[in-house]
């Protein structure tokens, strides 16, 4: 993992279809990907590397860890890391949603299912806003 | 397989919902899945059986990790084959995102659960099996909320025709409990059913 990853995105889905897909489908769009299934390895992960991240991609039901306690932890290690939430639930109109997502300063909202064309659209208009 | 403890079983998917089929009315079950893939092998099982013309059960399911949707495509698809609208009409089966369930009803889960036990009697059901995945208790960090809850539900459900199964996922059981906690759970709960990771499991 050297200099040449810098500007990278960190996945992470406990689903292991949706996130091995979402990070080939980034990795075909240019990007430097490493995908996770499980929060607290990602959270080691992102601990120890930290600086070659630009983005991070997480789902917000997990087993262990929620996308928000996940981002809450990233943010403890890099405060001014980019993130996005995805998630297959409605959140529309969820007023929980909407002041933890303000609290955590979310940057963006992915819903799945979404199609690879418009998930790169997302992604990156936040990489070239970085 | 039975463990040391005689109400401790571990198998994978087809004979926990062995099991879980074998349960009498009253039952409170803690039921931990290595992943979702297997949980849906096992609640396939058994809501095709609880749902049969031999059991004629109401059955609730509240899932967690999952839509009400992908539910339903999962219940419709060739295991378990359910004609999933039929029943959702004639309100035999009824999916609820577990944090509506938990924190969107007004009086809380348990009263609608009593309703629907009533209702299974009034329609002539032999009772209600609940399928519910507690993680949403984790997800608004209420922790002690979700041991407080699980406190005050009895251990064996007397004198309803209801079974509730508890499911929790592995991480969320193993790794957000004390060991105090965990084994107060295990005790708490009439029996626990812990779930091998099917073989289409990643």
């Amino acid at each position: 993992m050297g200099e040449n990853n810098t500007g990278s995105i960190l996945v992470l889905d406990d689903d292991f279809d949706i996130a091995t897909l979402i990070k080939m489908a980034l990795q075909k769009d240019g990007h430097n990907v490493f995908s996770f299934t499980d929060p607290l390895l990602a959270l080691e992960h992102f601990k120890i590397n930290h600086s070659i991240y630009s983005l991070v991609v997480s789902d917000l039901r997990m087993p262990n860890m929620s996308g928000f306690q996940f981002i809450q932890n990233i943010r403890l290690v890099e405060p001014r890391i980019k993130v996005l939430l995805m998630s297959a639930f409605d959140v529309t109109g969820d007023i929980e949603f909407s002041a933890h997502s303000k609290k955590h300063e979310i940057d963006g909202f992915i819903q799945k299912p979404i199609s690879i064309k418009k998930l790169n659209g997302i992604v990156d208009e936040h990489m070239t806003s970085h | 397989m039975a463990l040391g403890r005689e109400n401790v079983f571990q198998g994978h998917a087809i004979e926990v919902s062995e099991e879980l089929k074998k349960s009498t009315f009253g039952a409170h079950f803690l039921v931990i899945y290595p992943d979702l893939t297997t949980l849906r092998e096992m609640y396939s099982y058994y809501v095709k059986s609880a749902l049969s013309r031999d059991k004629d059960e109401i059955v609730i399911i509240l899932p967690f990790l999952e839509t009400v949707d992908a539910v339903r495509h999962i219940l419709s698809e060739n295991s378990a084959n359910i004609d999933v609208r039929k029943y959702e009409r004639e309100k035999s089966l009824l999916i609820m995102d577990s944090l509506k369930g938990y924190f969107g009803l007004q009086e809380g889960l348990m009263p609608f659960v009593e309703q629907t036990v009533d209702y299974a009697k009034k329609v002539g059901k032999s009772g209600l099996s609940v399928l519910s995945d507690m993680g949403s208790f984790f997800y608004y960090n209420k922790k002690d909320g979700l041991l407080h809850y699980e406190m005050e539900l009895p251990s064996k459900y007397e004198n309803m025709n209801l079974k509730g199964f508890c499911a929790y996922h592995e991480r969320d059981f193993e790794r957000r409990f004390t060991k105090k906690e965990k084994e107060t759970l295990l005790e708490h709960h009439g029996k626990t059913l812990i779930l091998l990771p099917s073989q289409s499991s990643n």
